[in-house]
């Protein structure tokens, strides 16, 4: 018995509308989301207990990066605090947003469904599980991974936690897939229970761990703090190994875009177009699990960046995702400069996980997508 | 109309000893069918539901791996292609086009374009004659700017077949095209797939529903009945009294075509007239 494609079954989930496709001009809205990502992250390192004014820090970054000859009319300790503390932490919250969003754009485009989410899928809760079960191998060391300061910090131990943070994403995302297929499509119903129920058992597994290990429960608040959605970046450190895994995870989503689009056709109709669909899916899950798998190192569970992010620049792209996922890039790392600035900002001195933030901003407008996708189907 | 296609017109199938089992239960829907059909040639399949005409058709298209036997496309089996080269030469169209998400009429049949396109570029030339030739053919131009969901059910099995047409196709492979068109449409996109035909040597293989349309739209016909070829003929041959009543049970009537003069078949009686 060989059957590249099982017939779909009926009523697999209607027509969901998306936002209608708009004909934004490619270039000039990635273009537009840079600047914006530019603005925000002056913003973001120039606000804090020292305010310091966006021109500097400009003036900062650009002699740092070599960009003309600029004389320095700082202090010392003006240039420690953005370019050694500040900076390396909204360039965390970039790349966490980046991935986020292309992540979310991936899954929404291979589960063809605008609900997929790494966070809703609990593609994420997997991944915080694989980085806290590093944990109980080299506590101090990947405490230093996810930026909380140790005095045994770094060392090659520090790169545990990313891979078998990735290893938990990616099984869980393969695990959700096959849960969720039924025939060569998937229901609506099937994928967003399957993430809950999926994510669930995860989310509780790691909080047995942290609570029957004796040195994590030394750390706890802090711990709790990363998991809930805290930009846990100190340093450039900590950068080293995520920032090359969220470029190239954002090179393979490119790439995958053209194979992307006809998916909408669903598996068959993808195939007969010239798609290489099991290559497809399998290289987008893992793309897309890797992506947000970067992201909770980065900070924790941040839920809904993915769901949100696309959502809201579908409407400029279309279904493109040679527009779309470009468009994600930069649009998901503002947006989550600018939630981690509010963050910042709202309980003043007092810092609330980013998580919490897009949590409350990301639970009203899922269910308003919800009702859109259901009225649709 | 299209830049890609070869001078050359191949498009030719072998089939031999075909068998295909159903998902699960290990049900055959295909049980030893062997056929020829040669480069440019326009084969109607027949049957009544659940012989195995879908399947068949989803075999041809390389969708679908036969549980035995072979299935080669100008000499070469099927499987032995890549996904992408495939594309290039055969275009399916199935039942009904119900694409996932809101899309234009124009970014549909570009999807077509899929494999001729180059993962990291974008559109090219040829591309874009590919579509606009596309949208011609099928009279479609007008509305390539609308939302394929807003389309009524014959303008958008045009625009479908649009789609396959801008693949660029040697082989074109339609399963019931007409079944949800009025007769009308149905003739209307007939025409343009019987245009092509005629016009580029584009070998068609189209699953029919009606018989009728079948027999006035192909030269050949091809009966299937239980995952097996039972009559495979010009209409005369394929649709004798014989073979309907063996196909279908006595409910058919067989007469020729007034005007046309091609075999054509009548419900037997009226309903309850016993």
């Amino acid at each position: 018995m060989e059957r590249a494609f099982s017939p779909p079954p009926l009523a697999i989930s209607g027509t969901i509308r998306w936002p209608r496709a708009g004909r934004f001009p490619s270039f000039g809205l990635t273009f537009a989301l840079a600047c914006a990502l530019g603005v925000a992250i002056v913003a973001g390192v120039g606000w804090g207990t020292v305010p310091i004014s966006p021109s500097l820090v400009a003036r900062v970054i650009a002699s740092h990066l070599g960009l003309g000859a600029i004389t320095v009319d700082w202090t010392a300790a003006q240039d420690a605090i953005i370019w050694q503390v500040r900076l390396p932490r909204v360039i965390g919250a970039v790349l966490a947003g980046a991935a986020l969003a292309t992540s979310g754009a991936l899954f929404q485009g291979l589960f063809r469904n605008p609900m997929a989410d790494p966070f809703v899928l609990g593609i994420s809760s997997g991944a915080a599980f694989g980085a806290t079960l590093a944990l109980l191998v080299g506590p101090a060391a990947s405490l230093a991974a996810l930026g909380i300061r140790t005095p045994t910090a770094a060392g090659l131990q520090a790169m545990v936690v990313p891979v078998t943070g990735a290893i938990g994403a990616v099984t869980t995302a393969f695990g959700v897939f096959r849960i969720a297929r039924r025939g060569s499509g998937f229901l609506l119903t099937d994928l967003l229970l399957a993430g809950f129920a999926v994510g669930s058992m995860l989310t509780a597994a790691t909080t047995a761990v942290l609570v029957l290990n004796d040195q994590m429960a030394v750390r706890l608040r802090l711990v709790f703090s990363w998991l809930a959605g805290g930009i846990a970046v100190n340093g450039w450190g900590h950068l080293a190994v995520a920032a090359p895994v969220v470029l190239v995870g954002l090179v393979v989503a490119y790439g995958l875009a053209h194979w992307l689009d006809p998916l909408v056709l669903g598996e068959a109709g993808a195939a007969s177009v010239g798609v290489p669909v099991a290559m497809t899916i399998r290289v987008t899950l893992a793309t897309g699990a890797i992506l947000a798998a970067s992201a909770v190192t980065l900070g924790g569970l941040i839920g809904f960046v993915g769901l949100l992010v696309p959502h809201m620049l579908r409407r400029l792209t279309g279904l493109s995702h040679r527009r779309l996922l470009p468009a994600c890039a930069f649009g998901g790392g503002a947006f989550l400069v600018v939630a981690d600035l509010l963050a910042r900002i709202v309980l003043a001195p007092v810092e609330l996980p980013v998580g919490i933030l897009t949590a409350m901003i990301g639970g009203p407008s899922f269910l308003a997508i919800l009702r859109r996708a259901r009225r649709a189907s | 109309m299209t830049a890609s296609t070869g001078a050359s017109l191949p498009g030719g199938f072998r089939l031999e000893g075909l068998h295909s089992t159903y998902d699960a239960s290990g049900a055959e829907a295909l049980r030893g069918i062997s056929l020829a059909i040669e480069p440019g040639e326009y084969v109607a399949v027949v049957g009544p539901n659940g012989a195995g005409k879908s399947t068949l058709l989803q075999v041809l298209a390389g969708l679908v791996h036969p549980s035995q036997g072979t299935v080669s496309l100008d000499g070469i089996a099927l499987r032995a292609h890549r996904r992408r080269d495939l594309a290039r030469r055969i275009a399916w169209l199935p039942q009904r086009l119900d694409p996932a998400f809101d899309i234009t009429v124009e970014g549909l049949v570009a999807l077509g374009r899929t494999a001729h396109r180059s993962p990291w570029g974008g559109d090219a030339p040829a591309d874009r004659r590919a579509i606009d030739g596309a949208l011609a053919a099928t009279d479609t131009t007008a509305f390539r700017d609308r939302l394929v969901q807003e389309l009524s059910g014959g303008e958008r099995q045009r625009v479908a077949l649009a789609m396959a047409l801008a693949q660029a196709p040697q082989v074109l492979l339609l399963d019931e095209p007409t079944t949800h068109l009025d007769p009308a449409h149905a003739q209307g996109l007939l025409d343009v797939v019987a245009r092509k035909h005629r016009d580029e040597g584009l070998t068609v293989v189209a699953v029919f529903h009606d018989l009728n349309l079948a027999a006035l739209a192909a030269r050949r016909v091809v009966v299937i009945n239980g995952g097996e070829v039972v009559a495979d003929g010009p209409p005369t041959v394929a649709l004798a009294p014989t073979v309907l009543a063996r196909t279908f049970g006595p409910v058919m009537h067989a007469v020729m075509h007034p005007v046309v003069g091609v075999a054509q078949v009548l419900p037997a009686r009226a309903p309850l007239a016993l």
